[in-house]
């Protein structure tokens, strides 16, 4: 058996060999299948396996008691830091490692020019949080300094509050609540974190979905390919295949014979895929926000869907030809 | 044929119609044959007599219309595919006038061909295949593709493939339509020690020269066997 086996599978290599066009269009045909397919399962990957494309959407945002940022040393904000208590800032961790790498950051001071030059003290360290926007290529957080709501100048202010139900039901009450304040206050806009998630990630979105299309395409019309060219290669060896049933050849034989054939050609174009899948692995890593250039999840689904579907494309013309005739196959020139 | 102990093929009333769209042809009508155990037998007649359909039909490779078919004591009506198959590659050798020998393989891997479809031992399969290219002088060649080969070449690796098996019955379907007459010749002298070995054949040609070599000669035409004559005949 595994004598036959090695036999049929040096056969399948020899065969290849002799028909190199061939060859060519189905390795072709296989590679665009695999790197389309690799491409489409990053999407499916980040867009259905991992629906947010950020693992922890709470640290989108900063408000202290309200997102619930780490303090990772010294103390949080207070109700003495007002306009009358001594200037002061929280950092996150970023901000130490770039400018005090090897200090202890608590106490020290650093001229900030918020509202002009003026030193403020560090009181505390919070943890690294992306507060403005996603930025998909950045790897690294960004250093961040926080200051106390009563000792800004900032002529505009963000304020997050955290609902128990749906945040849109309460826009008249906190538009209420704001005015309470100040009835000449203007609010810009009042928006959910979800739909402030939604505008910043649209044109990547945009992106995933255009490729997700193109993708969808390629694996198409791989697969089409695929079927034809197999196809094709059945009807060329039917008088082959007619010769071996002569000679005793049962359908299973014919069967098995075609699929391993079959199984040679996908592996070798597998292979070629798989190179391409990485060249275009990097192109889908500039595009979707923690997506790995080589992710053995996604190039996993990728090969496996694509192998399986080669092999479904051929067992459909091996079938046929198992249960052909061998007179009319034999006519086969 | 009364000693039917020796009788290997035994056809009764065979037809064969080919049926198309709207043209009912027949094929073969009412053919009776038998076919003794180490008998060298020719089949003769002009093109399109259905010379070819009844060596089809003798190596299970078609079925008739209507009829009786015994092989070696087997219904052909009986069997299945499978058994068909399981039958031919056994019991049934074929020679066929255009070689059909299989382009991607070498001449050793053709000839082994039928006894990888017993499951036969790697070992046993060589020494089988061995031999029989040793008997049509073709050795030589294991190693050479069928392209690379002469026709009179690759005829004579078609008989060892026939052969190898060691098969009851070796079917030749015109085999020095596609030869020179030297090569014709050496392809009929082979058919002959074969036979004098042992080995039933039965040989279609539509050549009276080559058809001379036979046993016996069955003359078809139109479908029917018109005439038949034993070697030392006179028509």
């Amino acid at each position: 058996m595994m004598g036959t086996l090695i036999q049929d599978i040096r056969f399948g290599i020899r065969m290849l060999a002799k028909r190199p066009a061939f060859t060519a269009i189905v390795v072709l045909v296989l590679a665009v299948g695999i790197g389309a397919n690799s491409a489409l399962f990053s999407v499916f990957k980040t867009v259905v396996l991992s629906p947010l494309p950020f693992p922890q959407p709470k640290q989108l945002m900063f408000v202290n008691s309200t997102i619930e940022i780490p303090l990772m040393d010294g103390r949080p904000f207070t109700e003495h830091d007002d306009g009358s208590g001594e200037p002061v800032l929280v950092v996150n961790q970023a901000f130490c490692r770039q400018f005090f790498p090897q200090e202890n950051p608590i106490g020290q001071q650093v001229r900030v020019f918020f509202c002009g030059p003026a030193f403020r003290r560090i009181v505390g360290v919070v943890g690294n949080v992306r507060a403005r926007n996603i930025d998909l290529n950045q790897v690294e957080y960004s250093p961040m300094m926080y200051e106390p709501i009563d000792q800004t100048c900032q002529h505009s202010l963000t304020t997050m509050v955290r609902t128990h139900g749906d945040p849109t039901s309460l826009t008249h009450a906190l538009q209420q609540a704001v005015w309470t304040l100040d009835r000449d206050l203007p609010i810009s806009q009042i928006q959910t974190l979800t739909r402030t998630l939604n505008n910043t990630m649209a044109i990547p979105r945009f992106c995933m979905i255009l490729l997700f299309l193109v993708a969808v395409v390629a694996l198409g019309l791989a697969m089409m390919g695929l079927y034809g060219v197999i196809a094709y290669a059945m009807g060329e060896r039917m008088h082959e295949i007619g010769i071996r049933m002569v000679f005793g050849a049962q359908a299973n034989d014919i069967l098995r014979l075609t699929l391993q054939r079959a199984f040679v050609l996908i592996t070798v174009g597998v292979f070629t895929g798989l190179v391409i899948a990485l060249a275009l692995g990097r192109v889908v890593q500039d595009l979707l926000y923690q997506t790995k250039q080589a992710d053995p999840l996604v190039f996993s689904m990728g090969v496996l869907f694509l192998v399986g579907a080669g092999l479904l494309a051929c067992y459909i013309p091996a079938r046929r030809a198992a249960r052909i005739d061998p007179m009319e196959a034999l006519r086969y020139e | 044929m009364n000693d039917t102990n020796n009788t290997l093929i035994h056809v009764q009333d065979l037809q064969k119609v080919f049926v198309t769209e709207e043209v009912e042809t027949h094929a073969l009508s009412g053919v009776h044959l038998d076919i003794k155990k180490g008998e060298y037998i020719a089949i003769a007649g002009p093109s399109g007599c259905g010379k070819s359909t009844l060596l089809s039909i003798l190596g299970l490779l078609d079925s008739p219309t209507d009829g009786t078919y015994v092989l070696n004591g087997t219904h052909a009506a009986e069997l299945s595919a499978s058994q068909r198959a399981r039958i031919r590659n056994r019991e049934v050798g074929f020679v066929f006038q255009s070689f059909n020998l299989i382009g991607d393989l070498t001449v050793y891997e053709n000839v082994e061909l039928p006894l990888t479809y017993q499951k036969m031992p790697k070992a046993q399969r060589k020494e089988r295949a061995h031999a029989a290219l040793e008997k049509v002088s073709m050795a030589h060649r294991m190693k050479h593709y069928p392209a690379q080969l002469s026709g009179g070449q690759q005829q004579r690796v078609a008989v060892a493939r026939a052969i190898v098996t060691d098969p009851s019955i070796l079917l030749a379907d015109e085999p020095t339509g596609n030869l020179d007459s030297a090569n014709g010749d050496i392809v009929m002298e082979m058919l002959h020690d074969l036979h004098k070995a042992g080995a039933t054949i039965c040989m279609v040609t539509h050549d009276p020269r080559y058809a001379n070599h036979a046993q016996r000669t069955v003359h078809l035409f139109d479908g029917r066997i018109i005439d038949e004559k034993e070697a030392g005949d006179t028509l």
